[in-house]
């Protein structure tokens, strides 16, 4: 297993790197000027060239690369181009609060998504499965910034069970930290609940016409065991996977709610970065975000393990 | 003419999309649900003051770096200027000492002299301030090592004395009536910084963590989220009643709106859009203040370009943008602006001082018959690149519907605010629509837009798009400018023939039609009743309110 993890970090390095490289470059690509997006509309050209200067902006690129990589490989994710502060330090506050959401949000779509589909599949055409699969595709065309306005506008302030804006406190105060994360997470966790839920249908519904299935209930076992350990078990790898890969949407539709919420997470970190033509945000943002994803998807291939007992890494 | 009104209105990318009406329908139903705040005089136990920008965050609290509205608005809590505005208002013919008591001027209007307050002590134990300050701040913003973005603005300062450690001289190299007004003032750049910490810091930006003589303090930040100010309890002027002040940053109005509907805040920066502000204003606890100082916006002809570069095609455009449109479409935040100087500025050419025709009110015939005299009765083509942000987008889209009767093609390209500049700044655009908001006299807006040193492309270079001052704007086979006129008029040191002087600078650049002057739009700053700003808001150089007598009122 350890060799195995071994592998997949190293092999995850060339994606790493094909992944800064592009985002270098297409960050550059983006037309606008830094200096100007820093300095305002009333600096004048030698104020802006100076400031270029200062920043390295006006170095060859392979030169901005090079030294963009070397400083990557030193653990230095480079300075914030606005206010001078290191960006790790930026990050080391606004990370946990995307990584919060995305978790949080991925617990709640599992919790509604995973139990809603076993039922729509278990009521195969049923009104139950009608409903299930109406709500499903509304989830799914209901986009996340629209979902996170009504959820705001209903709990924050009809009801006033949740709080407006902010993202609460450090951990020291978890209490406060949860309240703020629950309106954001389930936000995000609805539209993921959609979409595990149609998985996790169509998913079952394939399994409990295979033969195994067939068998075990002809052994006279309990329809849940049926269920539960041989149906479920089987239909859950392809849901694991999806739901692996999804977190990268989810981390998308992040920036969304991390701006109606007014969380200070990454997604808010890169929206403003991108609008600032802030380089060093930008790149280094991406690149956690690259690593996060990897990440995320060496754990979905181990859990595969956990669900499916067969599966062994060597 | 109506039904074209209202179809220009339609056209003109103005048919509210259901995103704006899901969040304008989520507005009236908050507003139909906040109670109505029930008032008293006396003053509330938590005298907090929480309060959200537009902005995703702050650049720099240094009053030489920051330039996004909401880091000089968070600026001017902390510092001081030695000169200011009456706070609430924009009146230009009362200012006031801020840290310094009384000034003289020299005859020749090259020396002033400050006499500075004794005993004003800088926050966070930083000792007192003196001259010593006041040389600093300038010497540093005529430094192009430090490289501000203002520093272009200060150049005319010739020398800064320190006369003794409360009077501080500083010599111009050539007269400015303004000087107070556009570099002096506390306002952005003109705020004085604390010696003892840029020696500290070094020459460069100071970042956030700054000192200040103002009634409130830095205390901490939270990047992308809120920055806090606590009162600063030595504040010469005596200490605010408000104890802390909480600004967030909230670029979402749905969401910045909603938690003020609530009550989690006591102010926003509202939102430039007519439908939010009437939306609002229903809710009688709820006060909208809409006022100048605002943003100028004009429509700027790049002259170096054909057809632009003939009078009478300018002159044709500028009689098709239809001010009456803009008024009903940005309604309640505008204000007709007749000149290349916004109404509220100092020495903004008058209405009834402009003849008629240099109004350039909307007249079909008369355009198309200039189109025609110019040799362009079929019309044209022409491109602008336009920022997403919907103001910006929306006199374009009015003027390209109102030149479509001339023949004239308007091709708009949308892109982000960020790449929108960086074009713009590269000549890539025929026409350029523009607001900005400056010192709230002639001369910056004049000097920035119109004077020849400020054309794209020169080395001082700042915002003249049109290329006015460089080409032979009224075809006599002369370059035209208004250099001389702005110089002469910055120096004159009488009042009434200053005037005259801008009028006539402002009377020539109508005649020559570089841009259309179309409005200036407010702010819109919009609190609960609760929070009492302690002074009647005529007026604002900041998006902000002032707050040295600031109160929460229980309610």
């Amino acid at each position: 297993m350890l060799t195995y993890i071994i592998r997949r970090v190293l092999s995850a390095i060339p994606t790493i790197l094909v992944v800064i490289t592009i985002v270098f470059f297409a960050v550059r690509g983006l037309g606008g000027d830094p200096a100007i997006a820093i300095l305002g509309d009333r600096a004048t050209p030698q104020a802006l060239e100076a400031l270029r200067e200062r920043l390295g902006l006006n170095q060859p690129l392979w030169k901005q690369y090079t030294s963009f990589l070397w400083r990557l490989a030193h653990g230095d994710l480079g300075r914030d181009l606005r206010t001078d502060i290191p960006v790790a330090k930026l990050f080391a506050r606004a990370v946990p609060y995307t990584i919060d959401l995305a978790i949080w949000a991925t617990v709640i779509g599992i919790l509604i998504g995973v139990p809603t589909g076993v039922l729509a599949a278990l009521r195969w055409n049923s009104p139950l499965d009608f409903v299930g699969r109406f709500i499903g595709i509304l989830g799914f065309s209901f986009p996340t910034f629209y979902l996170s306005i009504l959820l705001l506008f209903i709990f924050g302030l009809v009801l006033d069970w949740f709080p407006m804006m902010g993202g609460g406190g450090d951990y020291s105060d978890p209490a406060d930290r949860a309240y703020h994360l629950f309106l954001p997470a389930l936000s995000l966790g609805l539209i993921k609940a959609a979409f595990v839920m149609r998985l996790t249908r169509s998913s079952l519904l394939n399994v409990l016409h295979e033969d195994y299935v067939r068998t075990a209930r002809s052994k006279g076992l309990k329809e849940w065991v049926v269920i539960y350990k041989h149906a479920l078990r089987n239909s859950l790898i392809p849901v694991v996977t999806m739901i692996g890969l999804y977190l990268a949407v989810t981390i998308g539709g992040s920036i969304e709610v991390e701006i109606v919420f007014n969380r200070p997470g990454l997604g808010k970190f890169l929206i403003g970065a991108i609008q600032e033509r802030n380089y060093s945000v930008i790149q280094s943002g991406l690149v956690v975000l690259a690593v996060f994803i990897v990440l995320v998807n060496l754990i979905t291939d181990l859990s595969y393990a956990l669900i499916d007992p067969r599966i062994k890494y060597e | 003419m109506k039904e074209e009104k209202e179809d220009l209105l339609r056209k003109g990318g103005f048919t509210m999309k259901w995103r704006s009406c899901l969040l304008a329908s989520l507005l009236v139903a908050a507003l139909a649900l906040s109670s109505g705040v029930g008032l008293s005089a006396e003053l509330a136990k938590e005298q907090v003051w929480r309060w959200a920008h537009h902005t995703t965050d702050l650049d720099s609290l240094d009053p030489a770096f920051g330039v996004v509205d909401g880091a000089y608005s968070v600026g001017s809590y902390i510092f001081n200027g030695l000169v200011r505005l009456p706070p609430g208002t924009l009146d230009f013919d009362h200012l006031e000492g801020d840290l310094a008591e009384s000034w003289e001027i020299s005859d020749d209007g090259l020396t002033y002299t400050f006499h500075l307050r004794k005993g004003v002590q800088w926050h966070k134990g930083y000792g007192e301030f003196t001259a010593q300050d006041v040389k600093y701040t300038f010497d540093r913003l005529g430094d192009p090592k430090l490289g501000s973005p203002y520093g272009a603005k200060y150049e005319i300062i010739k020398e800064v004395k320190v006369v003794d450690p409360y009077t501080a001289q500083i010599i111009l190299k050539a007269p400015s009536t303004f000087f107070l007004l556009d570099q002096v003032l506390a306002y952005q750049a003109g705020n004085i910084v604390c010696k003892k910490r840029g020696d500290e810091v070094g020459n460069k930006n100071l970042g956030l963590e700054v000192i200040g003589t103002g009634p409130f303090q830095f205390e901490k930040y939270f990047a992308k989220e809120k920055i806090i100010l606590t009162r600063n309890e030595k504040y010469f002027r005596g200490a605010s009643i408000l104890e802390r002040v909480e600004i967030y940053f909230m670029p979402n109005v749905a969401s910045r709106t909603l938690a003020f509907v609530k009550g989690d805040l006591d102010a926003i920066y509202g939102k430039r859009d007519p439908k939010w502000v009437k939306d609002v204003t229903k809710t009688p606890t709820v006060i909208v203040d809409s006022v100048p100082l605002g943003s100028g916006c004009a429509l700027h002809f790049n002259m170096t370009k054909k057809p632009l570069d003939n009078l009478k095609v300018r002159k044709a455009l500028a009689l098709m943008a239809d001010r009456t449109i803009f008024e009903q479409y940005f309604s309640g935040i505008y204000y007709k602006m007749i000149a290349p100087v916004p109404p509220s500025y100092y020495a903004a050419l008058p209405e009834d001082a402009a003849p008629e025709e240099l109004l350039y009110e909307y007249d079909l015939e008369k355009a198309k018959k200039l189109l025609a005299e110019a040799g362009y009765a079929g019309g044209f083509k022409m491109k602008a690149f336009s920022t997403d942000k919907p103001y910006y987008l929306a006199p374009l889209e009015i003027c390209k519907e109102q030149w479509k009767p001339l023949g004239v093609d308007l091709e708009i390209t949308v892109v982000d605010h960020t790449t929108f500049h960086a074009n713009i700044r590269k000549d890539m655009n025929d026409v350029v629509v523009y607001y900005a908001g400056r010192p709230p006299v002639a001369d910056s807006y004049l000097t920035q837009w119109y004077h020849s040193d400020a054309i794209i492309g020169k080395p001082k270079a700042i915002t003249n798009f049109s290329h006015y001052g460089d080409v032979d704007a009224d075809g006599d086979g002369k370059v035209d400018n208004v250099d001389a006129l702005i110089e002469e008029a910055r120096g004159e040191l009488n009042p009434q023939r200053q005037r005259d002087l801008y009028y006539k600078a402002q009377l020539q650049l109508l005649m020559h039609v570089p841009s259309k002057p179309l409005h200036e739009l407010t702010k819109v700053l919009v609190r609960h009743n609760y929070f009492d700003p302690g002074v009647e808001i005529k007026g604002s150089m900041i998006f902000g309110y002032p707050l040295e007598k600031a109160k929460i009122l229980k309610h």
